[in-house]
């Protein structure tokens, strides 16, 4: 009876397991498929039987690809960096500090995440302009902080808030200032918290789409999601082996540093939800 | 940690980026341009451009984008006041660009006396009263496009094939269902769908706008387009609903389809990728229908925004591009995709010399762009809204999977096209 | 006259200043335009004039808008409630799992973490009419004919549905374990002598215990199920026929590539008020926990 059911816990959870990695695995297989079999109805699509680097060349040499990637990289660590800041020292000031107009503010932070990319898409390219950064990827690294900071706040405040008050009182009376509570005491607390702001900031900035879309056209600026959707999704053709391959390939850097930093990512999101 | 190194570094990083991101020195003339099906055409256009900036003392730089996502891109120049120096615009969408685009009267006018006039399709498309407000540049049309083995198995020469009416082709559809070979045009909120449906919804007399921007879609003739349409997608494969514009293309490509509407890019294709039976997909004519035969094309021109930096190079680099040689270059690089717009250009000789081509170029049909209201009609800023938001692909679509009877379709497309007049007039 | 009261206040405020400048510059002004737009007939190239609620007006009036409302509200309630059943049970699994929860846990949390601008792509290849390897796999398991996945619109709403189940389970399921791991043990040793069996023990002892885990995780899923874009952009653009277009869409495609501003505008407010209601109860929430 109980091998029964162990044997069901474990049928269960391969099944998880090949529902969650298939489309990562469909990726793979299309993207080491020559071209005669990717467009043969008939074949076996499990089966690859000449598997060929065709794809991956083609993308590399061929394509911007190495450019968009490089700008992505740009892109993400610099918003994420402008993102830290930020919300390191507002959330800290929301949730520690007592003053008058905090709950506006935190107010204001949360109402601010609400508003959607969609709506804020024709104004910011105004201000964009008007600054004189269109095209220029310094576009992108402005704008992504609007909808990475105000998250990233709140769920640094949430984080924070946990910590007792007291470590601040003793340190306060020793005479430190509040930046050193913050960067000495605060901090250090908080790691898994920032290591997983840090993640979602620059997976959140890698994976974005339509503001890269709408304020870079030159193609030695764009960004890997809007270089790999204009380039490889050509009017009538699309060239889904190298299209599979950039997904993946794209894809390897927010997988490689994830599985590096799984349990502070895990423990940092759930930080926010268990909290209560 | 967190200290003056820490914050050292962040300076540095933001100075980093500023000077990475893309500061360039000197004159740049700037294209932003459709990424063509034909990936050689964009070589060869680069080429050109480089070799004229190279003449002038001047960069030159150009921009390939989706071409759905062009409107968005236009758009959003628009509104910030700043962006490339010269556009491609599909269509007659210089209809609702006119107040941010230059009159190019006089450039056309200059291009005309070297090259002979424009046709009429180019006409209708950039001549807004009596300005032109783009340089019509070339065009790219739907005829039928099929395997010539698989209508041969059913019985159909390629005589047959360019003389054919909407009944022979409605029978040439259920022989070829039956071979297993089926026709396929796509019936979905995508480009080659608007391309695809609306010679068959002219050739019945049908039409969104009439004389005098008069809604005319309720009608008998619109009527019997749907039907049609309806008799003909019991031979078509269910997924057309849900075809994007690479649809149609690896409908053919598979081997499995036998017809559908698209400009020689299967052919140029397959003829590039080494595909076996590429010398098997030949054009046709489209069908002809009660009321005349009709062909859709996708045009192009090329727009000089008001946002523009560099206006007079931006004029004579389309002037240099509209020269015979170089338009000749580009209709070779493409496998003869580009069609010409210009009388002077319509004796290039590839389309003569290739068989496949010679029913592509010259167009039998009477020819209308893409999104085009009506054969009675004239482009209004309603018409191109119904064009991008794709009302009579979805029209057509509600009536073949019986969301809607024929009538029901018709109510609704003349629902949308009363809103699209409304917010016309509140301007 | 001071400006602030102490040295607490000024320094909180120094420390909201990168953060400020971002909020009302980059966010407040903007939106605040954004809002202005639709009440105007602006569209591109020409900044309109004022019209008032026109642009609404004719917006409820619209049978397409009111699919797409209709879309968006099937969407978002199918998604979350499916995100939920099945989130739930793989937590449980997964906390029972001993040896290799820690590896399940990691590989799971893949689809949130890889950005949908990129699965997606794999989802569509997957669905490709001609070519989609999950057709195949049904047809040789012995159907006549695939699943018409992007091409038939109530198909369509369902493959959109499922690409954001794939990706938003493993959110709830990793949160719910940590609720799940969190509930004192001695609770269920109580039970158990008691006599209390399975599923007497999930309702009376679990699932209250979870429900602050359980209603944050639904609000902050809902806002981000509601605005919604790539998925459904990447996969079908708001087709077959706008069955799956949904507020943020359609906001693009009327807005941006139609170059009608002020309705574009217009659309995505109808997003604003769904999304203050929804954050006002998990900011209660928040407010509950940071209050001590």
């Amino acid at each position: 009876m109980k091998k029964n059911s162990i044997n069901f816990k474990n049928f269960l959870i391969v099944l998880i397991l090949v529902w969650t990695l298939f489309p990562f695995y469909w990726m793979l297989v299309t993207s080491i498929k020559p071209n005669s079999e990717l467009y043969n109805p008939q074949a076996n699509p499990f089966l690859v039987q000449n598997p060929t680097s065709e794809h991956f060349r083609y993308l590399l040499g061929k394509t911007g690809f190495s450019t968009w990637f490089k700008n992505s990289l740009i892109v993400s660590l610099t918003a994420t960096l402008i993102t830290l800041v930020s919300s390191l020292l507002a959330a800290y000031s929301l949730s520690r500090l007592r003053f008058r107009g905090s709950s506006f503010w935190g107010m204001l932070v949360f109402i601010a995440y609400l508003v959607p990319p969609t709506l804020l898409f024709i104004p910011l390219s105004q201000v964009v302009s008007s600054l004189g950064l269109g095209d220029t990827l310094f576009a992108l690294i402005l704008t992504y902080p609007t909808f990475l900071v105000p998250f990233c706040t709140w769920m640094l405040m949430s984080y924070f808030s946990s910590i007792p008050f007291e470590l601040e009182e003793s340190a306060l009376m020793d005479g430190a200032s509040r930046f050193q509570i913050l960067s000495r005491i605060i901090l250090p607390l908080s790691l898994p918290a920032v290591v997983t702001v840090t993640l979602f900031s620059f997976t959140l900035s890698w994976g974005e789409m339509i503001y890269a879309l709408s304020f870079i056209s030159a193609s030695f600026n764009k960004t890997l999601p809007v270089g790999i959707r204009s380039e490889l999704v050509r009017g009538d053709v699309f060239y889904w082996g190298p299209l599979m391959g950039a997904a993946l390939l794209a894809s390897v850097p927010v997988i490689v540093i994830y599985s590096f930093l799984t349990d502070y990512y895990i423990s940092g999101l759930t930080a926010g939800s268990v909290k209560y | 940690m967190f200290g003056r190194k820490f914050w050292l570094v962040i300076v540095l990083a933001l100075c980093l980026v500023l000077g990475i991101s893309g500061f360039v020195w000197g004159q740049e003339v700037t294209l932003l341009l459709n990424s063509h099906f034909v990936k050689t055409h964009e070589t060869e256009l680069t080429r050109q451009a480089e070799e004229w900036a190279a003449s002038r003392g001047v960069k030159v730089r150009l921009d390939f984008i989706t071409d759905w996502d062009l409107e968005a891109k236009v758009t959003s120049e628009a509104q910030a006041g700043a962006g490339h120096d010269i556009v491609a615009l599909r269509d007659f969408v210089a209809y609702i660009y006119q107040d941010i685009l230059w009159d190019v009267t006089e450039v056309v006018k200059d291009i005309q006396t070297d090259n002979g006039m424009v046709t009429n399709v180019a006409k209708i498309s950039d001549l807004i009263g009596d300005r032109w407000m783009a340089i019509p540049w070339y065009h790219q049309s739907f005829p039928l496009v099929y395997r010539k083995d698989y209508v041969e198995a059913v019985g159909y020469s390629i005589e047959a094939m360019n003389d054919l009416n909407t009944d022979t082709f409605l029978e040439l559809a259920q022989k070829l269902h039956e071979l297993g070979h089926p026709v396929g045009f796509p019936i979905s909120m995508c480009p080659d769908s608007n391309l695809s449906l609306a010679p068959f919804l002219w050739g019945f007399g049908g039409s969104l706008f009439g004389k005098d921007n008069a809604i005319t879609v309720v009608s008998d003739k619109t009527a019997k387009a749907l039907n049609y349409m309806v008799e003909l997608s019991k031979y078509m494969p269910p997924e057309v609903t849900g075809w994007d514009n690479s649809g149609n293309n690896l409908f053919i490509f598979s081997g499995v389809g036998a017809v559908t509407a698209n400009p020689p890019s299967v052919y140029a294709t397959a003829l590039q990728q080494g595909l076996d039976f590429a010398q098997e997909i030949y054009h046709a004519p489209f069908p002809s229908g009660p009321e005349g035969r009709f062909r859709c094309t996708g045009m192009w021109s090329l727009g000089i925004p008001k946002y523009a930096k560099n206006k007079d190079l931006a004029i004579d680099l389309v002037k240099y591009l509209m020269k015979r040689e170089n338009f000749e270059s580009l209709v070779i690089a493409s496998e003869g995709y580009n069609q010409p717009v210009y009388e002077g250009y319509q004796d290039i000789s590839i389309w003569r010399e290739t068989p496949t081509l010679n029913a592509y170029e010259p167009v039998v049909e009477t020819l209308f762009p893409a999104g085009w209201p009506g054969p009675e009609a004239s482009p209004s800023r309603a018409a191109v809204r119904a064009q991008l938001l794709y009302t009579m692909p979805v029209m057509f679509g509600k009536a073949v999977t019986g969301e809607e009877t024929i009538d029901g379709a018709m109510k609704w497309a003349e629902a949308e096209l009363k809103r699209f007049m409304a917010e016309e007039e509140n301007k | 006259m001071k400006l602030f009261k102490n040295e607490e206040e000024k320094q909180a405020y120094i420390f909201l200043i990168p953060a400020a400048i971002i909020l009302l510059l980059l966010i407040g002004y903007p939106f605040i335009y954004g809002v202005f737009l639709s009440f105007t007939n602006a569209r591109v190239g020409s900044s309109g004039t004022w019209v008032g609620l026109t642009n609404f007006y004719r917006l409820l009036k619209s049978s397409v808008f009111h699919q797409v409302l209709y879309n968006s509200l099937v969407f978002t309630a199918a998604s979350i409630v499916l995100k939920f059943i099945i989130g739930l049970p793989v937590a449980i699994l997964i906390e029972k799992l001993g040896r290799f929860s820690k590896f399940v846990r990691g590989t799971i949390l893949l689809p949130w973490v890889v950005p949908t601008s990129l699965s997606a792509l794999a989802w569509w290849w997957m669905f490709n009419p001609n070519f989609s390897v999950l057709n195949w796999i049904i047809k040789n398991i012995g159907f006549q004919a695939g699943v018409p996945w992007l091409s038939d619109p109530k198909v369509a709403m369902f493959s959109v549905i499922l690409v954001n189940v794939w990706r938003g389970i493993p959110f709830f399921a990793i949160s719910l374990l940590a609720g799940l791991v969190a509930i004192d043990k001695e609770f269920y040793e109580a039970a158990d002598t008691e006599g209390a069996k399975g599923w007497q023990k999930f309702i009376y002892i679990t699932l209250p215990l979870l429900k602050p885990v359980i209603a944050v995780v639904l609000l902050f899923s809902t806002l981000m199920t509601i605005s919604e874009f790539n998925i459904i952009y990447i996969l079908t653009g708001g087709g077959p026929m706008y069955g799956t277009h949904l507020l943020a869409t359609l906001a693009y495609q009327e807005g941006i590539a139609t170059g009608d501003i002020s309705r574009g505008a217009a659309i995505s407010i109808f997003l604003f008020p769904v999304l203050l209601v929804a954050s006002y109860f998990q900011l209660r929430i928040v407010r509950q926990g940071v209050q001590r």
